[in-house]
Order: structure tokens, then sequence, then C-alpha cells
């Protein structure tokens, strides 16, 4: 069987690459800024300093916290067909976020998201089988800042039947999400883990004490852990591709050993999340050639280390849905697959992860489909050869009429795309792609009914909220 | 060093193709269609039907002729500024894709058929951009002579553009009229300096033109490298699977290899990948698939094989528009050819399954071409880009905008910027479209007009050259 596959470092540039890593982890350490994880880290035997926090982490104790993280993990749906597993075979691509816009596709114009918005995304979401989990791609602005963070996920696990993942800020939050998703999945996280969390780590080497100090609770509930490192280079990160995977990957370690300390076996997903500064504004670039090698940098390093990955992918710049935007999602979206990242971050937003595009969630649809395509596992021998077939069709002639036409055309040798457009101009002309993408999001949003929560489930999750809004007054 | 690269085969599975690619050239063989070639063939040992211009190719003439094709290959520009060589350690040679029946109004959406003017004005934006390496006459005219229409189109083509030209010769009379007319361009014999490069296209599955073949082999004796470009297309006029379609588009390449080193041993060949997949439903040419860049990877493995430099057909697109569609097929296709390490590569202008020449994409392919060319850049993997003295001193916290580094890096391109793709804040680019500003520096271009002049005595005597043959073929 043959698969294409992106290879970069050699064996000796990974063990570069990794002496590198190792080197900032003993040499330079990390601020945990936790009290919590730096009595973790000095039991574990690592250097601290209490007063500020931080740690120097021996190899020893980075390869026991690694030896300790599943090779499998199981990111479970509300809905049981929407289960994922990562493992070897794994190939899920997952929705980006979390955006603070959203673009309307036709007029160009942009506007804060609010909660109205994220239900239908994630209905959306919930309708496209390219979408294996999601995240809650747009930020719902309108909610009371007070409770947002238990409603954000109340209305996402409602409105979408499929592995919830999104960050928990607070370790307030832990105890009230943990009741609501239970509720959800009718089992404990251990056994139905339908939630994920997100732990990004803060460039250049630290942890943020109260999203890290939730995470340890969450993975000890059985909440698998995607630890996401974002140094961006130039800024937060040094200005070369290597500088910054040096930093990405210190700082994942760095929190693969404070999360096996806390929760031994606990599930924990490398996630790449660093990318390039735009150096005249700071901004996050996520489109740049330079975060696919980044990407595909940590990833072959990731899986050094034994780790699955969820690279950021089919990224973009772009401003609107544009050439920009095909060319730059493919690119960065090629970059992690081929780099054999297990799940990938893929769908809707555009101008560096800030606006969310309800048609761009449906064209990147295709950018996946045809990426699957590339990737997939494809035989090599005389079942595809075909050389029976070459041999009678022989010299001119064609192969409309051979049975292997009709057998692999049904198979899907040829990949079909839903909008982008093939066949004869005429067929098409003045057809825009992106009113082509509006109208069928139009259609599955007033076709698609998402199974609903329980009466008695959706009553539950409101009184949680509600009690924790109670509790948060006083 | 690292660099990104795509290996789709295994050794087994590389001998397995190389196998069933002999067994088509021995059992199945292939129809030369001239007694030229026959005689040849005949005279190398080869088994001939001289009745049906029909050849069978034992491995041992493969073999004696592949050993004979140069490793460096000198695709020379009338202006000497732009000579490019296809060798181990030379940048990618992009290429202008072609050659198209229709221009594209990319403002109003209409198309019409091309005209001399378009020729000329696609010429000249051409010369003025420079991720273009080399060039064909990308927009066919559909109003000069068709009598003469192969060495005005020629002419027309060196003289708007200094660049390296290719192009089909269709028939072998022109042959003497074209070497006479490139020489006078050249100013020297084209042994010697090669300004042309002439495309064979042989006809699937497992033909050759008469007429075009004859013309190759009388150029190949002139000294002009020949750009072989098998075209099955997958369903139709190859099997039904990428791998069959590669066997057919590798056993017309190395019957056409045979052919050419036997009339001109030594002669300049490289090996072009013009395989596509067809549109079952209309039986068009489908040039943006996934399977077209998984039929490139494997042709440019199986190439690289036999040691033959290679022309990748990349950066193409079905979509009808310069539109996401256009980005994401182009950047997969040509990432598929780079990632496979070929060392030419057709990359601009094209919609529509090379119907179509659009001006704003040929804009916007330099920035695909510039991400491509970052993306598969050498780069070193050591201490001098880890930069661990820059994350020692920066530590923990605090940014990397005051390191030396990063000024030194950044500048030297560590980054790379796009020339009209969008970077920025959303509001700096509110309500600009990027083919409009595509046209805009297009046509900025086209009229600066930057080619090195041609000499107002050359121009006479291509014209008389022209006009000459004109009068013996009426």
């Amino acid at each position: 069987m043959a698969r294409a596959r992106l290879t970069y470092l050699s064996d000796a540039e990974r063990e570069f690459v990794h002496e590198q890593v190792v080197r900032v982890l003993a040499e330079v350490g990390i601020a945990y800024n936790s009290p919590k994880a730096i009595d973790l880290l000095a039991e574990a035997g690592a250097p601290v300093d209490r007063d500020t926090l931080t740690a120097k982490i021996p190899w020893e104790l980075v390869q026991h916290c690694l030896a300790q993280v599943p090779p499998r993990i199981l990111l479970a749906a509300r809905d049981p067909r929407h289960d994922i597993v990562l493992d070897d075979d794994a190939f899920a691509c997952i929705t980006d976020g979390t955006g603070t816009f959203m673009l309307d596709d036709l007029t160009g114009e942009i506007r804060e998201g609010t909660a109205a918005d994220m239900r239908k995304v994630m209905n959306l979401f919930d309708a496209l089988p390219e979408v294996d989990y999601v995240w809650p791609s747009i930020s719902a602005r309108d909610l009371d800042p007070a409770t947002a963070g238990l409603e954000i996920e109340a209305i996402a696990i409602a409105a979408c039947s499929k592995h919830l993942q999104d960050e928990v800020r607070v370790p307030e939050h832990v105890a009230p999400l943990l009741e609501i998703f239970e509720a959800v999945a009718g089992a404990s996280l251990h056994d139905r883990p339908i939630f994920s969390t997100i732990n990004c780590t803060i460039a250049p080497l630290q942890h943020e004490r109260e999203m890290t100090e939730a995470s340890m609770m969450l993975a000890c509930a059985g909440v698998p852990i995607l630890v996401l490192p974002m140094p961006q280079m130039g800024t937060t990160g040094p200005m070369t591709v290597l500088g910054t995977c040096i930093v990405n990957m210190a700082e994942l370690l760095s929190a693969v050993v404070l999360f096996e300390l806390a929760a031994p076996g606990c599930a924990v997903i490398s996630g790449v999340g660093a990318a390039s500064a735009e150096m005249r504004s700071g901004l996050y670039l996520s489109g740049t050639p330079e975060v696919g090698l980044i990407n595909a940098i940590c990833i072959e390093m990731s899986h050094f280390y034994g780790l699955r990955v969820t690279g950021s992918a089919v990224s973009c710049d772009a401003k609107y849905i544009n050439h920009q935007a095909g060319g730059e999602g493919m690119m960065t979206g090629l970059a992690a697959a081929l780099a054999g990242a297990e799940s990938m971050l893929a769908f809707s937003l555009l101008d560096g992860a800030q606006v969310v595009s309800l048609a761009k969630t449906l064209l990147d649809c295709d950018t996946v489909g045809a990426i699957r395509r590339f990737v997939r596992n494809d035989p090599i021998d005389a079942s595809t050869a075909l050389f029976d077939d070459i041999a009678a069709v022989g010299i001119g002639g064609h192969y409309l009429g051979r049975r292997s036409t009709r057998q692999f055309y049904r198979g899907g040798e040829l990949w079909q795309p839903a909008l982008w457009q093939r066949g004869p101009f005429e067929s098409f002309a003045g057809t825009s792609l992106v009113r082509d993408a509006v109208d069928r999001v139009d259609e599955i949003l007033a076709t698609h009914v998402v199974p609903p929560l329980e009466e008695d489930v959706q009553r539950h999750i409101d009184g949680v909220i509600a009690g924790f809004a109670r509790s948060a007054r006083t | 060093m690292a660099k990104a690269r795509i290996q789709y085969l295994s050794d087994a599975e590389r001998q397995f193709v190389h196998e069933q690619t002999m067994r088509v050239l021995t059992e199945i063989g292939v129809a030369y269609n001239t007694p030229k070639a026959i005689d040849l063939l005949a005279e190398a040992g080869a088994e001939v039907d001289r009745d049906k211009l029909t050849a069978k190719i034992p491995w041992d003439v493969v073999e004696r002729c592949l050993k004979t094709v140069p490793r460096r290959i000198l695709l020379a520009g009338r202006d000497p500024r732009h000579d490019r060589y296809l060798d181990d350690d030379e940048p990618i040679v992009f290429t202008t894709d072609g050659t198209a029946t229709y221009m594209y109004d990319d403002l109003s959406g209409e198309r019409w058929e091309g005209t001399e003017k378009d020729l000329r004005e696609m010429m000249r934006l051409f010369e003025g951009l420079d991720e273009v390496d080399m060039v064909w006459c990308s927009i066919c005219p559909r109003d000069i002579d068709p009598l003469t229409s192969s060495l005005r189109m020629a002419a027309i083509g060196l003289s708007e553009c200094g660049k390296h030209l290719q192009d089909e010769v269709r028939e072998p009379e022109q042959v003497a009229p074209f070497v006479e007319m490139l020489e006078t361009f050249a100013g020297a014999s084209l042994h010697e300096r090669p300004i042309y490069s002439v495309t064979n296209c042989t006809i699937a599955p497992l033909q050759h033109d008469r007429d075009m073949t004859e013309a190759g082999i009388e150029l190949a004796k002139a000294g002009v490298p020949i750009f072989v470009l098998p075209m099955p297309q997958m369903g139709t006029t190859g099997p039904m699977t990428v791998l069959g379609t590669c066997i057919v588009n590798m056993a017309e390449l190395l019957s056409a290899v045979v052919v050419f080193q036997l009339a001109a041993p030594g002669c300049a060949l490289v090996s072009g990948v013009g395989s596509a997949a067809a549109e079952m439903r209309s039986g068009l040419y489908l040039c943006g698939a996934p399977e077209v860049g998984l039929i490139n990877i494997i042709c440019i493995e199986m190439s690289h094989f036999y040691g033959l430099r290679t022309m990748g057909s990349a950066i193409s697109t079905d979509a009808k528009a310069t539109n996401h569609q256009a980005g994401g097929e182009g950047m997969m296709t040509g990432l598929a050819s780079a990632l496979a390490g070929s060392e030419c590569i057709l990359a601009f202008a094209l919609l529509d399954g090379a119907q179509i020449v659009s001006k704003a994409k040929t804009v916007l392919d330099c920035d695909t071409v510039g991400a491509i060319r970052r993306f598969v850049r050498q780069d070193p993997i050591d201490a001098s880009t880890a930069l661990l003295d820059d994350i020692r001193s920066v530590g923990i916290g605090g940014h990397y905008l005051g390191c030396r580094s990063t000024r030194q890096f950044y500048r030297g391109g560590e980054l790379w910027q796009p020339a009209v793709w969008q970077r920025g804040p959303f509001d700096q680019f509110a309500g600009r479209s990027l083919v409009q500003e595509a046209c805009a520096k297009a046509e900025e271009i086209i009229a600066a007009n930057v080619a090195a002049p041609v000499s107002d005595d050359v121009l006479r005597r291509v014209d008389k050259v022209i006009a000459d043959f004109a009068r013996t073929q009426a």
C-alpha cells in the first residue's frame, strides 16, 4: 500500500531538535505559575523555584511521563455514531476557532458573533460529514460574561452531537462543566469523554495558572487534554521556523509532564498552535508556508515522542473566500496531513482565525475531501496496475468500455467535489462559488435536524448554569 | 540541511511499476506511425511490425537509450539573464502553462477566443514576473494565418519576452524555418544556445503522432531539447486508476526516450507529466483533481528512477474563475510536483482545465509559486537556526522583538512575503478584491514592457523566414 507522506528531518536532525528541546527544559526551564503544579514537579524530582513558580525538567522525568500517555485516545461524541479514536489509522478533521467576528459572505461585512450565530454554526457542523469533531468556532459576545464559559458549552453540545473540544479557563468552571457533560453523556467522562479541553501554554515557556489548574482537574475526571503551545515566530518565538518549533515542543513536553503527574495515564494530545507573526502589526499569521513547515516539524517531533497530534491546518490570512484562502488552506492542510497528523483543525476561519464564514466552512469540505483522497492508502499491485486492461485496449482505443472503469469510478478512484466546479465552462458561467456555498448552507440549515437533548437533561443543564450564576453573585 | 519531500512508492513498489511498464513495452508495444522511427528501432534490435509501424521494445534498448540522456540541461533565454538549468542543485524552474483557446476578463467573467494582441500582452506580463522562469505561449491567437501560425507564435513569444520559450512543432516541414528563425534570435547555434525547447505529445494510449515525432527528431538533431508529454486521461485514454494511468504514461515516455536517443544520441530530453483525469460525464480534461497530484508524484518518482529530469503539470485547476477552488487545486497540484522533486513545473495562467487564460490568475499564481518555493527550500537544522542562545536570553516570558537574530532572519527572508495575497488588519483590506488588485498589477506590468528589445535587423530576418515559408506552403 502506498500513501503520500512528507518527510522533513533526517534521523540526525530529529535527534538535534530533541537535544535542543531537552536543553531548554533543563537549562532555561518553565514557569508553571501554580503552586499546585510546582508541588507535583518538586515531588517528581524536578528542581523548582517556589518564588518564581518555575521548574527545570530533566529528560528522565519527561521520558517517564511520556511513557504514560495512552497511544489510543477516544474522543466520544454525544451521538456515539460520531465517536472518534485517535490511533495510527486516524485522520480526523475539526472545526477551527475561536473567531470573534461573523462574515456576511455576500456583502463582505463583519460583525461580532452572538449566541444565535453559534447555534447556527454548530448546527451546520453537525450536518457536515467532513467535520469529525468540533470547536465552538465563533465567540458569542452577547452572553453574560459571568456564565459564558458554561453557556457556550451548553449551547454547543445541544446544537451539535459531535465530540466537543474547547478551553476551560478557570478552575471554578470545572465542577459545573463536568456535571453538564456527564448529564449529556449519561456516563462518567472516564467512560464517555464527550468533551476534551484545550490547554494553551503562554509563549515563551509559561503556563497560565487558572487554565492549567482547571486542566489538571479535568484530566483527573477523564477529560482528554489538547496541549496547544502558540509561540509566534518573531514575537513570542524566535524568528526562525526551527527556533519556534523548539519553543513549541518545550512547552508541549512541560505540559505533558504536569498532566501525567497530576493524572497518570491521562489522554494528552500534542496540538501545534505555533505560527508566525505579521511583523508590521504583530498579528497572528496562520496561512504562511512557515506555518506549514512548523506543523511538519512539530508533528514529526511529536511522533518521535510517541504522541498523537492535532495540526493547525486549512488556515488562512485571507480576508475573504478567494484564491488566497484556497491556496493557503490547501498548503497548511497538506502539510499537516502529509506529515501524518492524526487530526487537524480545518474548517471555517478567515483573517488569521478572527472571522468565521459559513460559506468557507462548506468550501473547506472540498479542500478536506481532496486532501483525504490525496493521503489515502492505495494498493500498488496488479489490482490497480490493470495490466490486463492495458493489454486488452492495446494501442489506440479507449477504456470507457472496461468493467474496471465502471468499478473504480463507482469505488471513488476519482474524488468528486461537492461545490468546486467541474465540467463545461458554459454550465457555470456567471455562477459564483461563494453564492453556491451560501445557498447550500441555507439549504442545510433549513433541513438538518440535530438530535435534541432529552428534556430532563436540558433542564438539568439549565439548573447547573443557574446555580453557578447564583453562587458567582454571592 | 532539511527539505520537505514526498515519498510515495516503496522500493518494491517502484520495482513493480517498472516491471509493469516494461511489460507494456515488450508485450503490447507502441505505435510510432512513422517508418523513420521504425527503421531506427529495428536497427537497435527492437521487434518491429513495418505494416502497422509498431515496435516492441526490450529493456536493454531502453536502458541503453536512458544512459545517453544528459543529466544537466540548459534552457537558454533569448536574454542570457534568463538562462535556466535543470539539475540536482538548481532551483525549480517554473514555466507558464498552455495552450489555451480563450482569454478571460477577470472582472466581467466573460471570455473570448485569443488574439495576437492577447498573446503579446501575456508574453509581456510573463517577462515582467520574476517568478516565471521560462514560457509557453499560453494563449492561442486565432486571428493569425493558420499556415504560419506556429512560426508566428514563436516569433511573437520571443520578441515580447526574453525568457526561454517552449512550444510544439507539429510538422517536419516547419523544422528548417524554425531552426533558422530561432538561431537568428539566439545569434548562435541552438546546440550552444537552446533558446527554444519543443514539447512532444504522445497520443494515448501508446501511440506517437507521425508528423510531430518526425519534427521532434529533426529538432533534437539541431540541438533543441525535447520535453516528452504523454497525456493519458484516467478513465478514457488511460485506465480508471491512478497507477494504471501512470504505467501508460511511463511506457509512452520511455518509447519516446528510445526514439529520440536513437535519432540524436545524447540529445537533451525531459520527462513531462501530462497525464490527468477525465471528467466522466463530459469527457473533459481534469487537471486540478487530487488524482492528478498523485499521478505527477508517481511519474516524477519513476522518471527519477530512470535518471530523467522531469516537468510536472501543476498549479492547474478546473475552476471557472480565479477563486477558492483555483487557489486550492493549484496549491495541491503545485505542492505535489514540488515535493516530489520535479526540476521544472508548469505553473501559471490557466483556468478551466487549461482552456482559459487569466491575467489575474497569472499574477496570483506568483504568490502560490512563492509560497511553494519557500515550503520546499533547503534550510539548515543546526545551531544557526535553533537560536538556543536567544531562547536562553529571552528566557521565560518576554519577547524576541529585540533580538538581533529577529532582524537578521526577517530581512533574510525567513518569513516569506506575498506580493498580492493580503496580510494585516481586516480593516485595511475591507472591500478590496484580490482579483481586482491582481488585474491592476497585471496591466501595470504589461504597460511597463520590460523585455530586452530585439533588433530591427533580427525582426526583419525573422519576418523574411516566415514569409518565405508561407510562399512555399502556398
